[in-house]
């Protein structure tokens, strides 16, 4: 490797249908928020290149992200699992406005991690900006990384909130674990 | 939509085929449908295939085409091959986001009801767009047989090969690429090796577990993707035309020769895929055996090429592949209908909350457990009807106090300044039972108008959708029964422009009414629907009938009987006010009632 080295890492969004997985890639990759619903078939591909980041090494490493829009999970609806193999990280996205996406999240990511152990997963509490939180699911998102004991953030794919440091954080740690 | 510029094929057959397509709009849409049609013949099992599709088109059509005719247009063109694809390279990346979530919404949530309504919703949608109702029959009615362009267009096609992906097979990461084009534009690259690994591991789940049955082959119109399976990695050809007989050997053979070179990169494969460059030489060497012109990717640099096409061919199978599976019937309806209700649930929180329960039977939700009043009762019940694929809605929710008529009472106690003393006291006498969603008043009244005017005043204090008055009073005469017959004679429903169903306002009106029409005794009640005199006879007299018929239901459902409910429509032949000002023609939309026919 040299000292300014290119490398493609496949990460996925994975989580309950509907949750804003395409929307933060949307917002991510073009700054764009679109209200309507369009459920995802299937897996699309997209791609974003990160600005270089410094490894432990102490090489900078360009990054390319091919991320993986997962259609979303939803009851009687298989889950193919194919679709993680030989990701390098992942955000396991929830919508802290429907608590069952919340609860659906354990599953999700022990599914996720059965296919790819060593893969690094940031947990994602999307639609921030639905401000009203009557019945505590933010504390429950909090509880549930606590448990797990993964990084947590909020984000809105709307406002844009927090979007572009999920990304960055978790193009850190896949950098820094090399 | 722009017409070709570039003349990119000298090819006689291909130059007459363009013109055929381009000729006119028109004339292009109905070759875009040969070619459709021609699509549904190349797959194996048709009548199955057709049915899939379906609904695809439906809702594709629904959807886009009424909003844009080109558009559509634009996204059906990689479907149909190379002379309009020429046209729509112009328009590039947007068809691929335009083709796939058109698509993408259709499978997993409308096809068991797309499949049911098809004919009916298509049609009346597409009433608008002439053109795309065209198209829509000779899906319907054009199995296959391989059109006359399409003939000329395969004659026109020696064996290609296009370009060839090495792909990593976990991640989906491209390793390296070579393209026998040179000037074209594309989609990047990567993303096709990702889209084609994601189909790899859906097929693989989905119709083979083991290695080796792995699809090798994507056939798409003139297209054919072939694929190479390595232990590690694979390649991806695109191709069209005939085979040549050594090419599949070929192939095989550079896949042994690259896993020779890179099975040990590849065991610990990282993401870094500079040192998989050197596969292009080995794999310019096999396209040189089968074309003259080709350079690979580094040497073009950042320029891009014509991917994008097969990016959408690409989502398109993906989706065919999905709309197979999924389509396997009993699933997809309770499933989509459960979806659908979780959407509810997501989209207007708090109706279908806590203690609300559903079940899914087949086409039928079966609702129970509790909720605070009958209104949400019954909007859940016409929402989960309205909204989803259910077909039937059986509704055993409890209301919550629904025995307490105390707070009813309470209600009115403390709110009754505006009533009379007199009146006050004979409501506080009567008895209210609550049973079901309905509400039964009894005891005794004074007059005829005083139990009127009761029921009145507990409509306005209570959420219960229906109440029956069963006071009784105590002289009742001749005169009261022509008193309210004379005001059943006056009340006049009125609609908005071009509606056939009253606003709430109006909709109380009707309560009032049938309040009325059970203390009187007859035996017909004539409802009719009037209109203005904006438009033609004919749609006027229709939304007039639509009204009278749409007050017949409410009355029923509120518990008339049908027998003696008979509608009449009068068109805009009976106007009550001018015609010629907003508020004069507002008056005139309306539904009046009559003891008598009129004539
Ligand atoms: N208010 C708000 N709405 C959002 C946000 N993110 C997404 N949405 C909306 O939520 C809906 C679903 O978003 P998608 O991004 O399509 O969800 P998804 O997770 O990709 O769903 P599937 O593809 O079906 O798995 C859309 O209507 C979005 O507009 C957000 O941060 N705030
Ligand atoms: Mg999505």
């Amino acid at each position: 490797m040299n000292s300014n080295s290119v490398l493609k890492k496949k990460i996925c969004l994975i989580g309950s249908y509907g949750v804003g997985k395409t929307s933060l890639i949307k917002r991510y990759v073009y700054d764009q928020f679109d209200d309507k619903y369009l459920s995802t078939i299937g897996v699309k591909v997209t791609k974003k290149i990160l600005p270089p980041i410094e490894s432990n090494q102490k090489k900078l490493i360009q990054l390319e992200l091919l991320i993986w829009d997962i259609e979303g999970y939803e009851k009687n609806i298989p889950v193919i699992e194919e679709y993680y193999m030989g990701s390098t990280g992942a955000f396991a996205v929830a919508d802290i406005s429907r608590t069952e996406t919340i609860d659906h999240l354990a599953d999700i990511v022990k599914g996720y991690l059965k296919v790819v152990p060593d893969s690094k997963i940031v947990l994602v509490g999307n639609k921030i900006d639905l401000k009203s939180d009557k019945s505590g699911l933010k504390e429950k998102f909090v509880q549930f990384a606590n448990q797990l004991n993964l990084k947590s953030f909020f984000t809105s794919a709307k406002t844009g909130e927090n979007v572009e440091s999920v990304f960055t954080y978790l193009g850190e740690i896949i950098i820094k674990s090399i | 939509m722009e017409s070709l510029k570039k003349n990119t094929n000298t090819l006689d057959s291909f130059e007459k085929l363009k013109k055929i397509l381009l000729t006119e709009d028109q004339q292009k849409i109905t070759e875009i449908e040969k070619k459709l049609d021609n699509l549904r013949g190349q797959l194996k099992d048709k009548e199955y295939f057709i049915e899939t599709l379906d609904p695809i088109f439906a809702t594709m059509l629904e959807n886009k085409i009424i909003e844009s005719k080109d558009e559509m247009a634009e996204a059906l063109a990689p479907v149909m091959g190379e002379a309009i694809k020429k046209q729509v390279e112009e328009s590039k990346e947007d068809i691929i986001d335009a083709l796939y979530p058109v698509i993408g919404s259709t499978i997993r949530k409308s096809i068991a009801e797309a499949m049911k309504n098809l004919v009916k919703t298509v049609n009346e949608k597409l009433d608008k767009t002439f053109s795309f109702v065209m198209l829509h029959r000779k899906i319907k009615s054009k199995v296959s047989g391989v059109s006359e362009a399409e003939i000329l267009l395969k004659e026109s096609m020696p064996f290609q090969i296009h370009e060839v992906f090495y792909i990593h097979k976990e991640t989906g990461i491209l390793l390296s690429h070579v393209t026998s084009k040179i000037d074209q534009q594309t989609v990047d690259q990567d993303l096709i090796s990702g889209m084609l690994t994601a189909i790899h591991n859906f097929a693989g789940k989905i119709f083979g577990e083991t290695e080796n049955q792995d699809i090798h082959k994507i056939q798409y119109d003139n297209y054919q993707i072939q694929i190479e399976m390595g232990r590690y990695a694979y390649l991806a050809v695109v191709i069209s035309g005939v085979k040549t007989a050594v090419f599949e050997d070929k192939l095989n053979q550079l896949e042994q020769k690259l896993h020779q070179i890179f099975y040990k990169l590849l065991r610990e494969f990282d993401g870094d895929v500079a040192e998989y460059k050197r596969a292009n030489v080995n794999i310019s060497k096999f396209l040189k055996t089968f074309t003259s012109v080709l350079k690979d990717s580094s040497e073009i640099g950042t320029e891009k090429r014509a991917g994008w096409l097969f990016l959408s061919f690409l989502i398109l199978i993906f989706i065919i592949l999905y709309g197979i599976f999924f389509y396997l019937p009993q699933r997809s309806m309770e499933s989509t209908i459960e979806s659908e209700i979780e959407k509810i649930k997501h989209e207007i929180p708090g109706l279908i909350s806590g203690k609300v329960q559903y079940e899914i039977d087949g086409s039928e939700v079966q609702l129970s457990g509790e909720t605070e009043n009958w209104i949400k009762k019954r909007n859940i019940e016409k929402i989960i009807l309205n909204r989803t694929s259910a077909q039937k809605v059986s509704n055993t929710i409890q209301v919550q106090n629904e025995n307490e008529s105390s707070t009813l009472i309470e209600k009115i106690k403390s709110s009754t300044a505006e009533i009379d003393k007199s009146l006050q006291n004979t409501l506080l006498n009567l008895n209210y039972i609550f049973q079901n969603d309905r509400l039964f008043i009894e005891g005794k009244v004074n007059s005829l108008e005083e139990k009127v005017q009761i029921g009145n005043i507990i409509a306005n204090f209570s959420e219960v959708p229906i109440i029956i008055n069963n006071c009784i009073v105590d002289e009742q005469t001749f005169n009261d029964a022509q008193y309210l017959i004379n005001r059943i004679e006056e009340i006049a429903i009125h609609f908005e422009a071009g509606k056939s169903n009253p606003n709430k306002d109006e909709l109380k009106k009707i309560a009032k009414l049938y309040n009325w029409l059970n203390e009187i005794p007859f035996f017909t009640l004539y409802i009719y629907g009037h209109s203005d005199q904006l438009g033609g006879d004919s749609i006027n007299n229709r939304i007039s009938q639509n009204r009278a018929d749409n007050i017949r239901n409410h009355l029923i459902d509120l518990g008339l009987e049908p027998e003696k409910l008979i509608t009449g429509q009068m068109g805009f032949s009976m106007p009550v006010a001018s015609n010629e000002t907003k508020e004069g023609r507002a008056l005139n939309r309306r539904v009046t009632f009559s003891f008598h026919p009129y004539r």
